[in-house]
């Protein structure tokens, strides 16, 4: 299987599948443009301004995995469903992660342009905040309440109602 | 009058000075180094991510979720797109969406509150979306406002309809149909499905009306 070599933004050279890469859309049409087909030594490596190496290996492992996927369908604003769709016990399994490290991952599909990825992650996200207080989701993700006590206090009062549904 | 240094003091303070200078610059490459890497990888947060990402994942909560995450991403959480699709997908349509101007996420609110007054009682709730400019009363807005209203009670909807319409013509057509096809208690996709043709039939053998399905 022919191998590319990739250049984080962290200084290191990752090689990929380069099968597995063409998920992602901005890479397929990179090794388009370039006629790269196969590992070169001489080659220089494609250099991705906004990926980190932990997160391109990490992206690059999900592609591998979701690699025989449909394509996802096209996005439609009012075919959403009402009810969240649970994400599959090897995406959440996959996706455990500290937020930080989930939020790098969500900026590198974006760049990478992994759509399926993109939305996965981004379901996860909305997971770890669905159903939390707002003290609950600022120390999940440590956040420093910036409101004074009386803006607390208002944005309580205009959000009562959803707190008795 | 300025101090008048001796060699040997300007000196000093020139050795000083330099080696000052190396050491920040050293200091400096080395944070400039950690920064770049960590701007670039640190997310903490979720307003740190660009916008268009905060609210791809924030378009996966429902009204109550973004409601309590507004508290800690006031901004982010209030955005009108994200309260739209969120009206939409509960109200197709409403009148007061053609409105300019109109925030989303209030509308969500007053809609909400009059829908949940509509389900206990239907003439309440209908005088509550009057009230709150989210609808006008003329049967073609009426119309695609139940048609796309997932969140009504049927049962209430019938039971106004029935009581504003008694006499008129498309009622009791529907009124007709209904007793000739048992009528579904849940609210499925069987009745939908079962309005949807019936709409269509409608409009198809009365072309006077004016009505589009």
């Amino acid at each position: 299987m022919p191998g590319i070599k990739l250049l984080t933004v962290d200084n290191e050279i990752v090689e990929v599948d380069a099968d597995t890469a063409k998920q992602s859309l901005l890479l397929r049409s990179m090794l388009h443009d370039l006629g790269v087909t196969e590992i070169d030594d001489d080659e220089e490596a494609i250099s991705l301004p906004h990926v980190t190496a932990a997160a391109l290996r990490k992206a690059m492992a999900w592609c591998a995995h979701h690699k025989d996927d449909p394509p996802p369908p096209e996005d439609d604003e009012n075919a959403r469903d009402l009810q969240p769709q649970q994400l599959s016990s090897w995406d959440a399994e996959f996706l455990r992660m500290d937020q930080s490290a989930l939020f790098e991952l969500i900026q590198a599909a974006n760049y990478l342009d992994i759509r399926g990825l993109l939305d996965t992650a981004c379901k996860a996200v909305a997971d770890a905040i669905r159903g939390r207080s707002p003290e609950e989701i600022r120390k999940a993700f440590n956040i420093r309440c910036d409101f004074t006590p009386q803006e607390e206090e208002q944005v309580r009062r205009e959000t009562e109602w959803c707190e008795e549904k | 009058m300025g101090q008048i240094l001796t060699r040997r003091q300007y000196e000093d303070l020139l050795i000083d000075g330099l080696a000052v200078a190396a050491v920040s610059n050293a200091a400096r490459q080395q944070s400039n180094r950690a920064d770049r890497s960590r701007a670039l990888a640190r997310f903490r947060d979720l307003s740190e991510l660009p916008p268009e990402l905060a609210l791809a994942i924030l378009s996966h909560l429902g009204p109550t979720d973004l409601c309590l995450a507004a508290c800690v991403w006031g901004h982010l959480a209030n955005d009108e797109l994200l309260w739209q699709a969120l009206c939409k997908n509960a109200w197709a349509y409403c009148t007061a969406y053609s409105v300019p101007g109109r925030s989303y996420r209030q509308l969500y609110l007053r809609l909400d509150e009059a829908s949940l007054s509509f389900n206990a009682d239907c003439f309440d709730g209908f005088a509550c979306f009057l009230r709150h400019e989210i609808l006008i009363d003329e049967p073609g807005e009426l119309a695609l406002f139940f048609h796309g209203a997932r969140v009504l009670d049927r049962r209430q909807v019938s039971r106004f309809m029935e009581t504003r319409f008694e006499n008129q013509f498309l009622p009791n057509a529907l009124r007709k149909f209904f007793n000739e096809v048992e009528a579904p208690n849940a609210r499925n996709e069987y009745l939908s499905l079962l309005l949807d043709r019936f709409s269509l039939r409608f409009v198809a053998s009365n072309p006077g009306t004016g009505l589009s399905k």
